[in-house]
């Protein structure tokens, strides 16, 4: 067989120059998904009751002094932190979907579908219910506080029975989805016996909103999300050779349960620092996936940082509608992502249909 | 080279014991070796338990360490196991699915290379032309290429190919076993291939495993190991060895013996 070849081997050009062109076209597509993600940024600072101008918002980034007091209130107190906050919870639920969906192997896995939301949703709506602010905890993070703990909850529950049972995909996954009816039935008993304030309260948290941004917010969450990056970058490769299967994977050497612990455990703290603090935002962990791998492949050097830029950008574009469709009046992000996200994500799967 | 050491090897299926007393003592450099034997005999399992991917009672060394207590990467390094299955349907090129296989075990490689090492290995195997199509528009057998590929980049010096010919047409069956024995002969290495076909088996192999019920029912160089009467025992058919104008062996084979062919009566 090699002989047959050489010739032709010897006069093509070089596989590795090949793929470099091939490389500089992800890196092209990298670039635009980050210009989109910029603008939609942009546009996210500008939009609002207030009228401002592209010079304003970016003069006023840059020197602050040349906004009047009123205005850098409105900027930095209230414009900036909503569009970060955005961008940041996007590109993290963008993350933990990649992530999940390599380890799982499961192209409909999501956040959503271990429960992690679900168990948010139940320690939001405990805390709600219960009004522990009269035993002293922070007001503003009393909520977050129990988000976050039924979250990691969830994800420490699935750990350790899949621990006991043998991590293999089927197992997580349906682990995650007795645990996702589990958790839907306390909710329900929960809401079952609200008054209707906190009925209300508990229905608001479910669709998912950036309205309270703060910059400490932003802080946390932007904080997990560089914390775990590191880790992430350190598993690339392993998690492309997990897309070829099990066994390509541990025949490389790829300790696949312990991957997939890991990972789970990441997504697990990603998504329990996000939803925490905006309430249910579920649809950006599977889309922002599915919407890296057309555009960029499973190369995980290029489908992560295009989960992410695909997370920011839809969750960005989002906050921008939710607060544009109706003047004065926001619409929860959670909604409006489903309503921007499907379109987006159809398109582009029916023009890569067309392309196959 | 890795030298591999099997002795008084058990396999088993949870409470099920499938292969036991299995010694083979180690193989000599450049071997390539085949590993016969009817359905579900064992042949992946034992594969396996070699790769460190199933668990085994008994004795596997390599270079005299035992196989289970290396670590998954230790193991990597020296073996290169090649799965039943075909790598999935991904989308993912088969060039990335390659560099990636490489840099999976060896992180530690300058980037140029696993950049050669893949070159080469596309070359070998005559497979330039699907270097950036993604898997999920290849054929079965093109994705089985890519699965090879992603072994052979390794150059490992020993190979664990479990059918690895089972999706390929005939040209490309003889093309790829070319390939795995010039490997193995220029690095004195070793592969341990299952094949289901005998003939394919008999013409690229120096020493045939055949295992039967329970354990080995022979082992040897394909004339010795490979009779009228184990082809019987082994598969229940009836057939003749005789000799191509390559020189190589063959078999051909006349049905089934007669307590199989008395078995399939009483069913009909």
């Amino acid at each position: 067989m090699r002989d047959q070849t050489t010739g032709a081997a010897n006069a093509a050009p070089s596989l590795a120059r090949q793929y470099r062109a091939f490389v500089f076209k992800r890196i092209f597509w990298l670039t635009i998904f980050l210009i989109a993600l910029i603008t939609s940024f942009i546009v996210n600072v500008i939009t609002g009751p207030a009228i401002l101008s592209f010079g304003d918002v970016v003069g006023g980034i840059i020197d602050p002094d040349s906004l009047s007091g009123a205005m850098q209130v409105i900027v930095f107190d209230v414009r900036l932190p909503f569009a970060v906050l955005a961008v940041i919870i996007g590109a993290t639920l963008g993350l933990a979907g990649a992530e999940l969906q390599t380890v799982l192997n499961n192209p409909l896995a999501s956040p959503s579908t271990l429960g992690i939301m679900h168990a948010a949703t139940l320690g939001a709506s405990v805390a709600i219910v219960f009004q522990f602010d009269q035993y002293g905890l922070p007001e503003n993070y009393i909520i977050p506080i129990f988000a976050f703990a039924g979250a990691l909850g969830a994800i420490f529950l699935i750990q350790m029975l899949a621990g006991l049972y043998g991590a293999t995909v089927d197992t997580v996954v349906l682990f995650g989805i007795a645990l996702v009816f589990a958790l839907d039935a306390l909710v329900s008993l929960i809401q079952f016996v609200a008054d209707s304030d906190s009925l209300q309260q508990i229905v608001f948290w479910t669709m998912g909103s950036l309205a309270r941004a703060t910059w400490e917010k932003i802080a946390i969450v932007g904080g997990a999300f560089l914390f775990c990056l590191p880790f992430t970058i350190r598993h690339v490769w392993k998690m492309t050779a997990l897309r070829g299967g099990e066994d390509y994977a541990k025949s490389y050497g790829v300790s696949v349960e312990r991957l997939r612990m890991l990972v789970m455990l990441r997504v697990g703290v990603l998504t329990a620092v996000a939803v925490s603090f905006t309430g249910v935002i579920g649809f950006v962990g599977l889309v922002g996936p599915h919407i890296a791998r057309l555009a960029f492949g499973e190369d995980h050097r290029y489908y992560i940082p295009g989960s992410i830029l695909a997370g920011g950008f839809i969750l960005s574009a989002a906050s921008l509608t939710s607060k544009s469709i109706v003047p004065g009046i926001m619409i929860p992000d959670g909604i409006v992502t489903a309503l921007i996200g499907i379109p987006l994500f159809l398109v582009l799967l029916l023009s890569q249909k067309r392309r196959g | 080279m890795t030298k591999l050491d099997i002795r008084d090897l058990v396999i088993a299926h949870g409470k099920n014991t499938i292969l036991t007393d299995i010694t083979l003592g180690s193989f000599a450099p450049g071997s390539v070796v085949g590993v016969l034997g009817p359905n579900g005999v064992g042949k992946s399992s034992f594969l396996r338990s070699l790769a460190g991917l199933a668990p085994y009672g008994g004795s596997v060394t390599l270079d005299g360490d035992e196989n289970r207590k290396l670590s998954h990467n230790q193991r990597a390094r020296k073996v290169a196991y090649l799965p039943q299955t075909l790598p999935q349907a991904t989308n993912l090129v088969a060039y990335e699915a390659v560099i990636s296989a490489c840099r999976a075990v060896r992180h530690d490689l300058p980037h140029d290379h696993v950049e050669e090492l893949a070159e080469r290995v596309f070359d070998r195997l005559n497979i330039r032309h699907i270097a950036f199509q993604p898997l999920n528009r290849m054929s079965g057998g093109q994705r089985q290429m890519v699965g090879l590929a992603q072994i052979l980049v390794r150059e490992p010096d020993i190979m664990l190919l479990d059918e690895p010919t089972s999706a390929l047409d005939l040209r490309w069956q003889l093309g790829v076993l070319d390939v795995v024995r010039n490997l193995v002969k220029d690095k004195q290495g070793l592969a341990l291939i299952a094949l289901h076909d005998i003939n394919l088996a008999m013409r690229h192999c120096d020493t045939l495993i055949l295992f039967g019920e329970g354990g080995v029912l022979s082992h040897g160089t394909p004339d010795t190991a490979m009779t009228p009467d184990i082809l019987s025992r082994a598969y229940h058919v009836e057939g003749r060895i005789e000799t191509c104008s390559q020189g190589s062996p063959f078999i051909i084979v006349d049905g089934l013996d007669k307590r199989s062919a008395a078995n399939n009566l009483q069913g009909d």
